[in-house]
């Protein structure tokens, strides 16, 4: 009962976590980060590769935004001021922007927007933080010239290397962060295994150490466990039963999440964790990033929960929407 | 009847047939490996594990000198077959460029690769592809991936090394194969083969200054830009007298955690003064590491000289770090490389170091010691070096969960590439609202050593006070060894470190300690090694180590023991 409370307190404290690999919303009066239209008035487009009204195919996105709209910070990390327009004398009147080099989860990844008219010009910030108001990018032209909407240009990298943020910013279908104290989703070993202790299904092996506490040394107590989607706990579910059709076995134990929203049709169960027990009973709506359970902490379980994903009834692979290296849902109707 | 008879003979068949069909997927499954395999290893029985046995055929590259190669006394056979690839340059557009053996612009006597590779595959011999030029590397890997497929290409089951000179050499005289496109290329689409890198030629390396005649840390830092990141293994292709005069540069590459060998050639040019270092090299490193194609005076030098190995003990315990290393936001190597002679930090502050020694009881004490070597990349003028880049070093009460390279809630030791030395105990936000006792001691204590590129360095834990000693040294080991080393000073040995007050040679050091308050847990803490500041300053650990004595947990230990066996 005393372990229940103390769950309950530290449930209460980490109440949902961010959701991995989905950033959040850029622009004030934007909630769910649009494009400008494409094909726009003259004819160019704002998506990733898409051809910019100057002919470029350009390694970014020109998101809707009205100049002097809030500007928020789309995820954790370091910013910095960048001119993006290098300094030409023409394109002064919106060449100032933002360079913000990702930590946590974004560790490794720069996300590049302009023109925004800054608050401050360094520290950290996280995400939705606000940054400043943005900029018309085409101050320098004349009204009746302008051909394309109001829009802030966002430009992301990971390693050096440009790569298409749309699915990072709208129809975000990343799994959220699902151990607590692995907040990268960092697999054991290869992606989309089968595994004989489940039941030989194939599904994801994620890291998922003890937490040692922090006021008391070398106390040490089992990590939460949060949703990795939007959907309706439908409560236990065990890996085998006995031959008398009993279950039991201290490791015999999985929560069963069955999608809801843009989850639809998903369909999630993890193993090596143990429902809430101060959850009620029965059928009801938990969002992503919730916590719903516990890992089990049987003296043969390992330092990981495993994860299988299922679309419509199949077992698919979703690799990427579990690390967030892409969150743009696969083709799963082939 | 014959019915029986039938089947047994149908049984039979169809076991020939299954046991042909199982030797075949293995000799499939070797395919592959033997390719990867080094040339050393391969020829065991000819070479004696030894590379200087190692016979090499060069330029094999046109119909006279394949037939050649077929008559060779069965006794004195190569293992080891070379070939230049160029791309043959037709004057007229609607010709495609195909890649071709010599450039010769005799229809009769060219070899296209294609050809070429088809009669030395049946050689039974290891195959050297040496790539002349950046745009013949598509193709001809492009090919060589595909062969692996086809069964009617030439079926490839010895070694197969891919060459090519990548870094440009001092008044070279031809241009350099761009190294990303080499090594992007081989990595995509033929990654079960060696690797071997080398420098262009130049037109009379006697004429060539000394300075140039070797590699220098900072070349090493560029080798690993491409070495480092790299799965399969790579060899690196070295002219006798520019391995003479880079023995320590070569053997740390030897002493990398990954298959790195080495290829020292010479040619008429080659004069070496003093043989010691090639002797050494030989020596020291693993036989099989080390391949030798030299002509046949050098050749007898060296085959004179015993070739005992000698005690090369390591000077860093890979075994006692760990590496961890997060995601760069840049395109350039940011990482910490290790060899058995030291870690090497790269790029962006994107790795740690950390010790697998387990922190000791208090009271005790620990040592971290090493000599640190700054290698700034060249910049730009004009562009400035980030003034806060070295070496930190964290003091850490916990280092289980990490999550980024940035340590919080850490005592830093920083040794700044301008001889800035500082310590400084970072607390987390939260943690310093709780424990008004922090304000008692003080955050930060700062010195200057003399600028250098070398400083050897103490760091002493005692728990309660924490203290570094800089000292800059000069960086060639063979000048250091004159002079009086930090790491020899008698006092540092003992507890009590006293400000160096040496009156003859007094090196302008740096002396600073910092009074911390005590870990909860009433141990040292943990430590790790990083890098702070500008991408641009790379870094070598010398004679890196992480020492610790907890004398009365010792004590106890002996005590506990009497005890026991008293109580029996």
């Amino acid at each position: 009962m005393r372990e229940s409370l103390l769950l309950l307190a530290t449930c209460l404290l980490v109440q949902r976590v961010a959701s991995l690999g989905c950033m959040v919303k850029v622009c004030d009066g934007n909630d769910k980060n649009e494009l400008r239209k494409c094909p726009d008035r003259d004819g160019s487009c704002g998506e990733y590769k898409g051809k910019r009204s100057d002919g470029i195919l350009l390694d970014a996105i020109d998101l809707r935004c009205d100049a002097g709209r809030k500007v928020f910070a789309p995820i954790d990390g370091q910013m910095e001021f960048f001119r993006p327009f290098g300094g030409k004398k023409d394109k002064k009147c919106a060449d100032a922007g933002v360079k913000i080099e990702g930590t946590g989860q974004w560790q490794g990844y720069v996300v590049y927007i302009s023109s925004v008219e800054l608050d401050h010009f360094g520290g950290s910030v996280k995400a939705g933080d606000e940054l400043g108001k943005a900029m018309d990018r085409v101050c320098n032209e004349d009204e009746s010239q302008k051909g394309v909407e109001p829009h802030l240009q966002i430009k992301v990298t990971k390693a050096g290397q440009p790569i298409d943020p749309t699915y990072h910013l709208q129809q975000c279908m990343c799994t959220g962060q699902i151990c607590e104290g692995n907040i990268a989703n960092t697999l054991l070993g290869a992606p989309f295994k089968s595994d004989s202790r489940y039941n030989g299904v194939k599904g994801y092996d994620i890291e998922c150490p003890m937490i040692e506490e922090d006021d008391e040394e070398g106390k040490r107590r089992a990590p939460i466990i949060y949703s990795p989607i939007n959907g309706e706990i439908m409560g236990r579910a065990r890996t085998h039963f006995d031959a008398n059709g009993y279950y039991s076995g201290c490791e015999n134990d999985a929560v069963f999440i069955v999608g809801t929203d843009q989850w639809i049709d998903f369909e999630v169960r993890i193993y090596n964790a143990r429902y809430r027990e101060d959850l009620p009973l029965g059928r009801h709506r938990i969002v992503q990033g919730q916590p719903i359970a516990v890992r089990l902490t049987c003296d043969s379980a390992p330092d990981s929960v495993f994860v299988e994903i299922r679309h419509q009834g199949r077992v698919i692979d979703v690799s990427d929407m579990i690390t967030a290296e892409s969150c743009k849902l696969p083709n799963l109707f082939n | 009847s014959r019915f029986p008879y039938d089947a047994t003979m149908i049984f039979i068949t169809l076991s020939i047939f299954s046991l042909l069909g199982g030797l075949y997927a293995t000799a499939g499954f070797r395919d592959a490996r033997a390719t990867r395999m080094s040339v050393v290893d391969f020829w065991k029985n000819e070479t004696l594990g030894d590379g200087l046995n190692l016979r090499v055929a060069h330029g094999v590259n046109s119909w006279p000198a394949l037939v050649e190669q077929l008559q060779e006394p069965f006794l004195n056979k190569s293992m080891l077959l070379e070939g230049d690839v160029f791309l043959q340059n037709h004057r007229r557009p609607r010709h495609r460029a195909i890649p071709v053996m010599s450039p010769s612009a005799r229809a009769a006597d060219r070899m296209t690769f294609k050809e070429w590779l088809r009669e030395v595959a049946s050689l039974r011999k290891a195959i050297k592809i040496n790539f002349r030029s950046t745009d013949v590397v598509h193709p001809v890997l492009e090919y060589l991936h595909a062969a692996q497929f086809d069964p009617s290409s030439p079926v490839l089951d010895y070694p197969l090394i891919l060459h090519a000179d990548v870094f440009r050499s001092y008044k070279s005289i031809e241009s350099a194969v761009d190294p990303s496109v080499f090594v992007s290329n081989t990595e995509n689409l033929f990654p079960d083969a060696t690797l071997s890198l080398g420098w262009t030629k130049q037109a009379n390396f006697t004429l060539v200054d000394e300075k140039h005649k070797r590699i220098s840390w900072r070349q090493l830092m560029h080798i690993l830009e491409y070495v480092a990141r790299l799965d399969q293994p790579v060899m690196l292709s070295v002219r006798l007298t520019v391995a003479a005069n880079s023995k320590e540069q070569l053997l740390w590459l030897l002493g990398m955690d990954k298959q790195v060998s080495l290829l020292i050639w010479s040619d008429d040019h080659d004069e070496v003064d003093d043989w010691k270092p090639i002797f050494d090299l030989r020596r020291m490193a693993t036989k099989n590491r080390v391949l030798y194609d030299l002509l046949e005076k050098h050749r007898d030098i060296l085959q004179r000289e015993s070739a005992d190995p000698i005690e090369n003990p390591p000077t860093f315990s890979m075994e006692s770090w760990r590496a961890v290393v997060f995601s760069s936001s840049s395109t350039d190597l940011s990482t910490v490389v290790m060899s058995a002679r030291g870690p090497a930090f790269l790029g962006k502050p994107t790795a740690l170091l950390l010790s697998h020694a387990h922190p000791q009881a208090f009271p005790g004490e620990q040592k971290i010691r090493g000599k640190v070597h700054f290698l700034p990349k060249k910049t730009g003028k004009g562009a400035e070096v980030d003034e806060e880049s070295g070496v930190v070093i964290y003091l850490v009460d916990k280092i289980h969960d990490l999550q980024s390279p940035r340590v919080d809630d850490a005592i830093e030791v920083f040794i700044g590439y301008d001889g800035r030395v500082s310590i400084e105990k970072k607390m987390r936000r939260s943690n310093m609202k709780n424990k008004s006792s922090e304000t008692y001691y003080d955050t930060k204590a700062t010195g200057q050593a003399e600028k250098s590129h070398c400083y050897e360095f103490t760091v002493t834990d005692a728990g309660w006070r924490v203290s570094a000693e800089v000292l800059p040294v000069s960086c060639s080991d063979e000048k250091a060894r004159g002079k009086r080393s930090l790491l020899d000073l008698p006092y540092l040995k003992g507890l009590s470190s006293l400000p160096y007050l040496d009156e003859t040679d007094a090196p302008p050091s740096a002396y600073i300690q910092l009074e911390t308050p005590l870990t909860r847990s009433r141990t040292l803490r943990s430590v790790a090694i990083s890098k702070r500041g500008d991408p641009s300053v790379d870094f070598l650990l010398d004679r890196l180590e992480h020492s610790s004595c907890a004398r009365l947990s010792f004590f106890v230990s002996i005590i506990l023991l009497i005890t026991v066996f008293f109580s029996r």
